[in-house]
């Protein structure tokens, strides 16, 4: 089992919502104070090298746009900083937001660089994006996002590959010369994974390439058995092996002394997170075309289901929309509905390692990415939460599946790390004895 | 004769290997016209209107109610659109006839007139798409709930609900697939996010007899476009500005609507 610590990189001060608040393709401008943004950025850069210090097995940044709730469209300028000032932790790009990029070729030669730099510790995440940081943030027409985004995939892992320059005849690119330097530093390239929501295309796609299927959304415990069981399922029929390694999903983990204490340190922020941060106009969620006929159909089909069992006098899944919608009181009361749902996991080292091994166990799930930081938790909780789950829970998960499988996309790292330069001693060496060449 | 005594005929024409309907009534002098935003669903009181004097052929765009249901995911940019217009007007017999387009139709058909010369002889521009002014903005219409979007097609909303009704014995799913899901797809394929491209670089380029017809009440695109695409057109334009009526006059007057366009293209 890999966890990796992964910063949403909230925007830490949100006001109190009226009707009109949006986090996402059009919060208001006048939010951004830059005294705040300035401290929030370098205090979730210092938690992303505490956690490599602790001993994460990688750490994990994304990518969004016109947004308060993830404040990070260049994950490539965090994962630059993280390559000098980490040592041992991969680093996951999740992802870049391939149809975004002018050109596939720098997103070639943005992780080629990574990956050298970070002596092979990159994971290349490639995000086919929402709507909101496509179609609407960068206007990307949606119609077209799937058949670019492999398109940019195919050309980037041939970029990284082929042995001599090569021309590209796509449809929606064309070169005369592609040629990247650098290539990446793994062989063949570093490990790809896709981070994604829940639709027939996008299981189809993540089976077929075999990239990781990274689920990235929060969601109740209902609402990832669905989308679990439709990737095993799909993986199933295209007679992939179930291997747990090739699935990643999200977690919230918040671990204390015990329910008492988790209670008090985290009920605030992750209020804050839930009732300001994860506000968007459900209207940017669908462009046109984003989703294919098939998945428009599955939710029609689903939502007919919902209001037959309605007439019937079922009770209503409100678990199944997902936490951005599910009515949650406030404060503790909110608090502990995430944990009912299984939105959150919190507590004790014991509590949280009952309920993550049985979350891996039962969703077949090989990667954990790790929100211990959320909205506006400061940063010394932060840390807590990190020592906390690094010490006390992470050792009880790190052996699961590992006998049993192999991790085929995880990064091969050069077995020494390049050391940082000593800044007391450099510079200070007699001229004669210095050569005047050099292969570094 | 009256359009109640003709009937209406159903054809259809290959573009890009796959059929697009083409409906057809009444008799004399052919007129094209093109759907907007929800293509032409249902056959239209302001078609019957048209068809008491002239045949009026609607072929179906790619993508829209009848049309290449996957093939118009084929078409990446305004020159493959335009090129797929011409098959499609050319299949149905509408080459050097008069036409009629609609909303974002308006804006393939304005680009027809502009680089095939002689391929439309008198042209109807119903609140068309195809400039775009940051200054004077529209609706973002794609963001629209599907109600939403009916509201804003016609100020009378039983008229709106007329012109998309599902036809009798037809699946509600598949219905709201191709009124709602696929045709907004096709429309924002060659049209995201707001249907600039670059018409005003060849507007002038329109040599032909032009009418503007626009709802004074138009939500999606404001009224006083009417004016910009009369001052860049180059042959002799007019502009009818309708009352009450919203983003598709057809629609919430077709009586009145017909009978601008119906004098319009009798040369009057």
């Amino acid at each position: 089992m890999r966890s990796i610590f992964f910063s949403l990189m909230a925007y830490p001060d949100l006001p109190e919502p009226d009707e009109r608040h949006s986090t996402w393709v059009d919060p208001s401008p006048s939010w951004w104070n830059s005294e705040v943004a300035n401290r929030a950025y370098n205090s979730y850069l210092n938690e992303l090298e505490y956690a490599d210090a602790m001993g994460y097995a990688g750490i994990g940044i994304n990518e969004h746009h016109n947004c308060a709730y993830v404040m990070s469209p260049s994950p490539n300028i965090w994962a630059s900083s993280l390559a000098r000032r980490t040592q041992n932790a991969a680093i996951c790009v999740l992802g870049n937001t391939l149809v975004n990029y002018p050109s596939p070729i720098r997103v070639a030669e943005e992780f080629a660089q990574l990956d050298t730099i970070s002596g092979g510790r990159l994971i290349a995440g490639m995000v086919p994006g929402t709507t909101m940081d496509t179609a609407y943030s960068y206007s990307v027409n949606p119609s077209t996002l799937r058949q670019r985004y492999l398109e940019a995939v195919e050309l980037i892992k041939k970029a990284w590959t082929a042995d001599k320059p090569f021309e590209f005849n796509g449809r929606f690119s064309q070169y005369r010369y592609v040629n990247p330097w650098p290539k990446p530093l793994q062989d063949p390239h570093p490990p790809i994974w896709m981070p994604a929501g829940g639709s027939k295309e996008t299981w189809e796609l993540a089976a077929r390439l075999e990239h990781v299927y990274a689920h990235l959304t929060f969601g109740s415990l209902q609402s990832i058995e669905k989308i679990n069981a439709g990737y095993w399922d799909m993986m199933r029929e295209m007679g992939r092996e179930p291997n747990p390694f090739s699935c990643a999903s999200v977690r919230f983990v918040f671990v204390a002394d015990d329910m008492r204490m988790a209670e008090e340190l985290y009920a605030a922020p992750v209020d804050y997170f839930i009732k300001r941060v994860l506000k968007w106009n459900p209207r940017f969620t669908y462009a046109p075309g984003y989703l294919s006929e098939a998945t428009v159909r599955m939710g029609m089909q689903s939502a007919m289901a919902e209001s037959a069992k309605k007439a019937a006098g079922e009770k209503k899944d409100d678990a199944a929309k997902g936490v951005a919608h599910a009515e949650l009181g406030s404060g503790k009361e909110g608090f502990h509905s995430l944990l009912e749902q299984g939105v959150i996991v919190a507590g004790s080292p014991e509590e949280c390692t009952e309920r993550l091994t049985e979350f891996c166990t039962r969703f077949n799930v090989g990667n954990l990415v790790l929100c211990n930081t959320i909205g506006n938790m400061s940063e010394e909780v932060a840390r807590y939460n990190t020592r906390m789950f690094a010490e006390k829970v992470m050792p009880n998960l790190k052996g699961l599946f590992e006998n049993a499988w192999e991790h085929r996309w995880w990064p091969t790292p050069q077995t020494d790390p390049v050391p940082l330069q000593n800044l007391e001693t450099a510079g200070t060496e007699p001229a004669a004895k210095l050569n005047p060449v050099g292969v570094r | 004769m009256t359009a109640a005594g003709a009937s209406l005929e159903a054809g259809s024409v290959d573009v890009g290997g796959e059929p697009c309907r083409v409906l057809a009534k009444g008799t004399g002098e052919p007129v094209g016209y093109l759907g907007g935003l929800k293509g032409v669903p249902t056959w239209l009181p302001f078609l019957d209107e048209l068809a008491r004097s002239r045949r009026v052929v609607v072929p179906s765009l790619p993508g829209f109610p009848g049309g290449a249901p996957t093939a118009f995911r084929d078409l990446d940019d305004q020159l493959d659109w335009i090129g797929a217009t011409l098959d499609l007007l050319e299949g149905a017999g509408l080459a050097g006839c008069d036409l009629i387009a609609s909303s974002f139709s308006g804006m393939l058909a304005a680009d027809l007139a502009a680089l095939a010369p002689g391929f439309v002889r008198r042209l109807v521009l119903i609140a068309p798409w195809g400039l775009y002014d940051t200054s004077d903005p529209g609706t973002d219409y794609f963001a629209k709930t599907e109600d939403e979007q009916a509201a804003l097609l016609a100020s009378d909303p039983a008229r709106v609900e007329a012109a998309l009704k599902a036809p009798a014995g037809m699946d509600e799913m598949d219905w709201a697939i191709e009124t709602f899901h696929r045709t907004n797809e096709a429309a924002a394929r060659v049209s995201w996010p707001f249907g600039d491209r670059g018409l005003r670089k060849r507007l002038h380029r329109i040599t032909v007899p032009t009418l503007v017809v626009w709802g004074e009440d138009d939500r999606v695109l404001p009224a006083s476009y009417a004016k910009r695409f009369e001052a860049g057109i180059s042959g002799p334009t007019s502009t009818v500005t309708m009352p009450g009526c919203a983003h598709d006059c057809a629609v919430d007057a077709p009586e009145q609507t017909a009978d601008h366009v119906l004098r319009f293209l009798a040369g009057g």
